[in-house]
């Protein structure tokens, strides 16, 4: 019987045993399906993980039960859920370090579940927060999902209490049931975060795809982050190493900001911003009241309470912060900061797309406007020395750099100084300077950009690179600096000279068109002139030596009275042909401006004048022959149009120069009402003016005169 | 009493008409004829015409320079240009060398020239 008792008893007690191993399973059971329902019922994770607290207080046994987040990669804990609130050490969403807890620290180090039994002679404020609050005995079961760990059950006894034994087993088992339900929630977690990042992403993306202002990509990305974390106050905020400073680009709240858009401040005034670029990682703030300074002060001012912010990192620098604010009473939940650095780390590249496209255009625009002003002047056509300059001028400010010169490479190697932002002269052909000429040889020779570094020696750093047209090296842009020139000024310096090849080319063109047309009318005037001298040597010689020889005939022979005047008619004839070859021989070219040069030439043309006619030559010296020949022409053609046209009483002719060009004047003061096209030959004058790079103005209303001008500029074209 | 004359001009045909014409005419006596300033000074200098007659373009050289060279001298002699151009072309180069007349070589006569020595 005693054996039967006895196995009875044994029975009783495996009964027992096995009723409290079934209740405690049922009661597992009981919880799992409580928070597998709140689960299905897509509850929201701040009551499913209270609910996971509150099942774990009842099935242990301990009222005070924690369930903790802990973050890998910032190696800090964070309250999630909470039974005990008033008397926890950690508050909720607030993140503390590991080591300073003792129950998470072991279970993080050892992965199982751990207690603790004497909290005496633990270190730190939460060791200390727990003896304070009477608690005694802890234990702590890991929430292992994929096999890291997500967080912790804690549970806490009073002091007075003593754990059931076996109660950390228990607690293990609960936790490792609950597991997939946190999973859950936390796979929920993520999967409403991703949809939300990805949203986010979609709209700040096809910003940026539509080539939106920066502005306005970051202004989005501030809403977007405000809105995922559930705040109105986030600012977009850039950080400049090199100044150290902090620039609020964009606020979402407005007026309440402590510093607004645009603003600049010190980063020792931005407290998460200090962190951020001390440590790198994302940051929370929960407690302004001790943080000096005015932005703090502002911050607690306008009702704000707990920050959380994350470096924007682009191209592996930090490229600025982004800053969440909750209001006073506002709880961020755990984790928001790795949040918003999940998401920051998403925006980053649309972030930096944004500006990398800000500067692009940036770039495109200032090359624009360079390009512009080249081609303005190129369209004004200005003089070659003029429009150098002013791509060197445009050069250095697209590049930044102080000194640029521009090069004319010709075929046998050498480089002459065309442009400057020293300025070159209009006439002057020089050699380029040595500081830029090693540069210019290796561009020369490769076709391609080219570096020198400051080799001491007042040896300044200098990038050339080629401007190529029609497929040739037709000159060179080399930047010269006195420190080490930036490393991309290569790749710039190349992309500018691109865009003003095509200008250049164009001036190029010009030239050639100007020196062709030149050629022509130097060419056609060559022409001219020899058919004179041979006239004049020729002919015209004969022609005399025969009226002389006439002359000898009649004086030397007693003829008869008719032969006499059939000899004076010959002679009369001769000279007839004699006069006309004479004036023909004028019009072909005025031999005494090649003797003698315009002063002269002008003055004797207008004492030829039917109308009186002053001259006045201020330009002393002589001038390069098509120069003066264009000058002779056009007032030629003036005084012979005022003769016949103008019924003018008076003509004035007025020649001016200075070093750049001659400008020659013929004002009368007659009915005026001429005009180019009126069968004038002055129109066939325009086309010589022209291609000598001049310009031939008629100003002729009627009852006022007529004026006529001619403009040409002196010095070779390049 | 004929003028005794030197031409200089770099057409020898030229001269030989000129040279030919006076003469056949009254008035002037041609005791030389040059067809480079050089060679027009040294005779200048060894016969001293009356009168000498300057061809305005000589070959390279400039007529009116050596007009101006001739007068400078200081000898008597009166110096002439000549040219197949107009003076009305030259007046302004002429004007200040010294040349006591300009006669368009067509119009060359031994009057015409005497008239302009006396």
């Amino acid at each position: 019987m005693s054996g039967q008792n006895l196995r009875g008893s044994a029975d009783n007690r495996a009964a027992a045993a096995s009723r409290e191993n079934l209740k405690e399973l049922l009661g597992e059971q009981a919880a799992l399906r409580r928070v597998a329902t709140l689960v299905a019922e897509g509850a929201d994770p701040e009551a499913l993980l209270a609910a996971i607290a509150a099942e774990a207080s009842r099935i242990i046994g301990v009222d005070a039960i924690s369930l903790i987040r802990y973050d890998g990669r910032a190696r800090t804990l964070t309250q999630i859920a909470i039974t005990y609130a008033p008397r926890a050490a950690m508050s909720v969403g607030i993140p503390w370090p590991l080591e300073q807890t003792p129950l998470g620290s072991r279970i993080v180090e050892t992965g199982q579940p751990v207690r603790i039994d004497d909290w005496t002679e633990l270190q730190g404020p939460v060791a200390a927060r727990h003896r304070a609050e009477g608690f005694g005995q802890a234990i702590g079961a890991p929430i292992l999902i994929d096999g890291l760990i997500w967080g912790y059950l804690g549970a806490y006894a009073e002091a007075s209490d003593v754990l059931p034994c076996g109660c950390e087993a228990r607690l293990a088992e609960f936790t490792q049931l609950m597991a997939t339900a946190i999973a859950n929630v936390q796979a929920r977690n993520e999967l409403r975060d991703l949809a939300e990042f990805q949203g986010a992403l979609r709209r700040v993306a096809t910003l940026v795809a539509q080539g939106a202002e920066p502005k306005a990509v970051f202004t989005t990305v501030a809403i977007e982050a405000a809105h995922i974390l559930g705040v109105g106050a986030v600012s977009l905020i850039r950080w400049d190493a090199e100044t150290q400073l902090l620039t609020k680009i964009f606020g979402t709240h407005g007026e309440r900001s402590a510093v607004p858009d645009g603003g600049q401040w010190a980063l020792a005034d931005g407290p998460e911003a200090a962190m951020i670029v001390r440590t790198g990682l994302p940051v929370r703030i929960d407690d302004w009241t001790a943080i000096p300074g005015p932005v703090a002060a502002r911050h607690r001012e306008q009702g704000f309470g707990q920050c959380v912010a994350a470096p924007i990192v682009v191209g592996g620098a930090l490229w600025g912060l982004i800053s969440a604010f909750g209001e006073a009473e506002q709880v961020l939940p755990p984790g928001s900061e790795t949040r918003l650095a999940d998401f920051t780390h998403l925006m980053a590249s649309a972030i930096s797309n944004a500006q990398a496209r800000d500067e692009l255009r940036g770039l495109a625009e200032r090359q624009g406007a360079a390009l512009r002003r080249v081609a303005t002047l190129v369209a004004q056509q200005a003089r070659p020395a003029i429009i150098f300059n002013a791509v060197a001028g445009e050069a250095s400010r697209a590049l930044g750099v102080p000194r640029v010169d521009v090069g004319r490479c010709h075929e046998d190697g050498s480089v002459t100084l065309i442009g400057s932002t020293g300025g070159v002269s209009f006439a002057a052909d020089r050699a380029f300077p040595a500081s830029g000429g090693q540069v210019a040889a290796n561009v020369m020779s490769t076709g391609r950009a080219a570096r020198t570094d400051a080799a001491g020696e007042g040896l300044p750093s200098a990038v050339g690179a080629p401007i190529m047209v029609d497929g040739a090296i037709w000159g060179v842009i080399v930047v010269l600096a006195e420190e080490p020139l930036r490393g991309d000024t290569e790749t710039r310096l190349t992309d500018f000279t691109h865009l003003v090849a095509s200008s250049i080319s164009n001036v190029q063109a010009r030239d050639n068109l100007i020196a062709s047309r030149a050629r022509i009318v130097t060419a056609s005037d060559e022409t001219r002139r020899r058919i004179e001298r041979n006239l004049h040597d020729g002919v015209q010689q004969r022609l005399v030596n025969l009226a002389l020889g006439l002359r000898r005939v009649r004086t030397r022979f007693q003829l008869p009275p008719e032969a006499q005047a059939g000899l004076e008619d010959l002679a009369g004839d001769l000279d007839d042909v004699l006069e006309e070859i004479r004036i023909f021989s004028q019009g072909l070219h005025p031999a005494l401006l090649a003797r003698a040069g315009l002063g002269p030439s002008l003055r004797e043309l207008a004492r030829r004048s039917s109308i009186p006619v002053t001259v006045n030559v201020a330009a002393a010296g002589r001038f390069p022959e098509p120069i003066e020949t264009a000058v002779y022409y056009v007032v030629s053609e003036a005084l012979a149009n005022a003769a016949k046209h103008s019924r003018a009483g008076e003509v004035t002719v007025t020649v001016a120069s200075g070093a750049r060009k001659i400008r020659a004047t013929v004002a009368d003061d007659g009915t005026g009402g001429a005009v180019l096209s009126h069968g004038s030959g002055l129109i066939g004058l325009v086309d010589r003016v022209e291609a000598l790079g001049g310009r031939l103005t008629l100003d002729s209303r009627p009852g006022q005169g007529t004026t006529i001008s001619v403009e040409l500029p002196l010095g070779g074209s390049s | 009493v004929a003028l005794s004359c030197l031409i200089v001009d770099d057409s020898k045909e030229f001269l030989a008409s000129v040279a030919g014409l006076f003469s056949s005419q009254q008035g002037l006596d041609v005791v030389g004829i040059a067809s480079t300033g050089n060679d027009a000074l040294r005779l200048m200098a060894a016969l001293s015409p009356d009168v000498v007659l300057v061809d305005v373009e000589l070959g390279d050289e400039d007529g009116i320079d050596l007009a101006r060279r001739m007068t400078m001298a200081g000898q008597a002699t009166s110096v002439i240009l000549i040219s197949l151009r107009d003076p009305s072309e030259l007046a302004e180069l002429i004007g200040g060398c010294g040349a006591a007349g300009f006669v368009r070589k067509d119009a060359i006569d031994a009057r015409t020239i005497a008239n302009l020595v006396r």
